[in-house]
């Protein structure tokens, strides 16, 4: 009888946990269901990660603020060697420096190019540029260009050894420029590269190790161990008056400085310690003699500091970082993420195209439609 | 199958055979036929300014490669350095390393004196996930720019800086100091910490000027210092540079305290400096009473291997080899095991005594300050005993 009393009030005791449990489960499951519509609803925004953030900073004159989080479509990923620089050509195939050479994907059908099938000459290609015509492909063995065909040329750009190592490579629609170890050079009509380094230019390029270049209207831009040169091209590049020289020490860029890019008006650089915003324009470069930086960090929201990639596309600046993919529109920083709760890490490359922007990462490609976010 | 290879061989004159044999002896040897070897690149500045720091280095670098070498090596596997002069040009350095790493596989690298140097060794190791180990470089950026395979095993800058802008402070009441920085070796960013170090400490630098690259008469620098009134002179530039500007500071009969950093602890500042160097103040990387047995160890087999007696330098080198040693033993060839055992050591005894890396990388030992009298650096908390 006693045996009985105990065995039901154990009965008794576990039903109680067993109902608690239940209880607690399904309460879980409703909770869970009420967050997943606004997690995979493509083009809402997550408003529950908003923050208004803001770092007191030597250099800052205004606060950035965080938009949030955005989930969503990716396209699958594009598996291919660790990817260093994106360009799409102008029948929409998309070539990738990577680090065992070239890669092209036409249609999803993804080609390698490399030393080991004896296709490409160079492992470790850092930029990549399209001319209208061919594939510039700088690596960290030569220059190279490549028809559709896949024919491959070497080209000389310095005498000096350390030209061999190509940092960045760029065309304005004239001119294929390129930005060594050795200074930086770009390509004539008749084939041959002029030099442009610090002894050329009378000391307005501060320093010959140009990492990171731009191009556009009537400017040079190079970022180098020292600092950001600018140069109007409009002047003679041996004349150092026409040379506008940030330096690293006085601005406090921390170095390396991994990409850069102009939205029209204004230079970003994406740095090791997060993004720089110069808010001085550029054409007001000259005569403002304090070039002030706004610093975007994860404090006011980037997924991660080291920032690998920037381009501007459509009113926007898109960020490529090691921890995923952030867009900065009217001061305000979004983190562009899967739909499906994953994240996309290792951002190397961007590339728009149209409404596409391509996504280069350690492990290969992948694309987003940006008429989503908007 | 066989009976085609017999008939071709059968075809075959002796010349044709002896020729065979030697093409594909040929091609054995030109196989790396030797895996037992652990190749790691050394790149510094063994000619030029600096050199006399590199070949120090080096000494000790090759001294600690022998000792893992003559203990069985690693895993049963020698150690093999792979030495490269670059000649303090950063050039130069990026080619160097870059064949070092796709060229010569190597699995870490150790070196580098300038930042400009190091900045190109840390940017190419980073790419390629190859460790890279200074035991030279203290410029403070180095380990703070969020890389993940650089180390560093000496005191930055910023822990020197911090250490003599305290010990002034409490010494000397220095409130007012002027200071005289290299171009290369420290620049303007260095300039720039040293400033902020200094308000820190409570004091407010008067100058700061720097000089032109290979200049030996520094009294246009001087003259800005004097003129700006300071309570004391800080230097930082290479040993050499200090020296001579250490020695017309005092001809020129500046009798306030003068500082430096390292550079005021080698060989070749005291060298150059003569008797100018007495009583200056400086920082210790290598203070041998920390290091205990080790430190004597090292010592005795360095004087016994090159017939001198090794200075920061040197001890620097030896250090390097033997924390590399120890994480090629967890990673053997896997250089993201090497990084990840680098990455765990917060804290290690060796010849320089107690040392450990942060979470960037960076040596967390604070900085030593030492005084110099009758040519011999003395740490300060044991001035009293000298």
């Amino acid at each position: 009888m006693l045996q009985d009393s105990t065995r039901r009030s154990h009965f008794t005791f576990w039903s109680v946990i067993l109902v608690i449990a239940i209880i607690f489960f399904f309460a879980n499951e409703r909770q869970e269901e009420k967050n997943v519509p606004t997690q995979t609803m493509p083009g809402k925004v997550d408003n529950s990660a908003r923050s208004d953030t803001s770092v007191a900073s030597r250099k800052f004159t205004s606060t950035p603020q965080q938009k949030g989080n955005l989930h969503i479509p990716f396209s699958p990923n594009f598996p291919t060697p660790p990817v260093n620089d994106l360009v799409v050509d102008s029948r929409g195939t998309l070539w990738l420096a990577t680090e065992k050479g070239v890669c092209s994907i036409t249609n999803g059908i993804i080609k390698e190019y490399s030393d080991d099938k004896g296709t490409f000459p160079a492992p470790q290609a850092e930029s990549i540029a399209f001319d209208g015509q061919k594939i510039w492909v700088g690596t960290l063995f030569g220059l190279f260009s490549m028809t559709r065909s896949g024919r491959v040329e070497k080209h000389n750009v310095i005498s000096n050894p350390a030209g061999e190592l190509i940092w960045d490579v760029a065309f304005d629609g004239m001119n294929i420029w390129v930005g060594t170890q050795a200074g930086a050079a770009f390509m004539n009509k008749d084939g041959k590269f002029t030099l442009i380094d610090s002894k050329v230019t009378n000391g307005g390029l501060r320093h010959d190790w140009c990492q990171s270049i731009l191009r556009f209207a009537g400017w040079f831009v190079a970022v180098h161990d020292r600092g950001i040169s600018f140069w109007n091209t409009g002047f003679k590049a041996s004349n150092p008056e026409f040379w506008k020289n940030i330096d690293n020490a006085k601005s406090g860029i921390i170095r390396p400085v991994s990409d850069m890019t102009f939205d029209g008006r204004h230079i970003w650089v994406a740095t090791s310690k997060g993004v720089l915003y110069l808010t001085t324009p550029i054409e007001k470069l000259f005569s403002e003699s304090v070039s002030n930086f706004i610093s975007y960090t994860t404090l006011h929201g980037l997924p991660s500091n080291r920032a690998n990639a920037i381009i501007s596309h459509r009113g926007s600046v898109w960020i490529g970082t090691d921890n995923g993919l952030a867009r900065i529109r009217e001061e305000k920083i979004q983190v562009i993420t899967p739909v499906d709760g994953t994240s996309i890490s290792g951002v190397k490359a961007l590339a728009a195209s149209g409404d596409i922007l391509w996504i280069g990462t350690e492990n290969g490609v992948q694309f987003i439609n940006t008429a989503m976010v908007d | 199958m066989k009976k085609k290879l017999l008939k071709i061989f059968r075809k075959m004159d002796v010349y044709q055979i002896l020729s065979l044999v030697t093409l594909l002896a040929l091609f054995w040897f030109s196989v790396d036929t030797n895996p037992s070897e652990i190749k790691i690149g050394v790149i510094l500045p063994l000619t030029g300014a600096n050199s006399a720091r590199a070949i120090s280095h080096e000494k000790g670098i090759m001294l600690a490669v022998d000792h893992v070498n003559r203990s069985g090596g690693i895993n049963g596997k020698t150690l093999k350095l792979l030495i490269r002069d670059n000649k303090n040009d950063p050039a130069l350095t990026a080619l160097i390393t870059r064949d070092l790493i796709y060229e010569n596989q190597v699995l870490t690298l150790v070196g580098g004196i300038r930042p400009e140097n190091a900045r190109v060794i840390q940017l190419l190791s980073e790419k390629a996930k190859v460790p890279y180990l200074t035991a030279l470089c203290t410029h403070y950026e180095l380990t703070a720019n969020g890389s993940e395979y650089t180390f560093r095993s000496i005191t930055d800058d910023k822990k020197q800086f911090e250490a003599i802008c305290e010990y002034s402070v409490r010494r000397f009441n220095a409130r007012k100091p002027a200071l005289i920085y290299d171009p290369l070796l420290y620049g303007s960013d260095s300039a720039q910490k040293f400033i902020e170090s200094a308000l820190k400490a409570g004091q407010q630098v008067v100058a700061a000027v720097s000089y032109k690259q290979g200049s030996v008469n520094y009294r246009d620098q001087l003259d800005v210092v004097r003129s700006s009134n300071p309570d004391s002179l800080v230097i930082i530039a290479p040993p050499k540079d200090s020296a001579l500007i250490l020695r017309q500071a005092r001809e020129n009969r500046f009798l306030k305290p003068i500082l430096g950093v390292n550079p005021f602890s080698s060989h070749e500042f005291i060298n150059y400096a003569g008797i100018y160097s007495e009583l200056t103040i400086c920082t210790l990387p290598f203070n041998s009473r920390l290091g205990g047995q080790r430190a004597d160890y090292f010592l005795a087999e360095f004087f016994d291997k090159y017939g001198i007696s090794a200075d920061s330098d040197a001890a620097l080198g030896y250090e390097a080899v033997m924390l590399t040693a120890l994480a090629l033993k967890a990673g053997e060839h896997d250089r993201k095991m090497i990084r990840d055992y680098l990455a765990s050591m917060h804290g290690w005894e060796s010849v320089t005594g107690s040392g450990g890396f942060d979470q960037n990388g960076n040596q967390v030992r604070p900085a030593e300050v030492a005084i110099i009298k009758e040519r011999q650096k003395i740490p300060v908390n044991l001035e009293e005993l000298f």
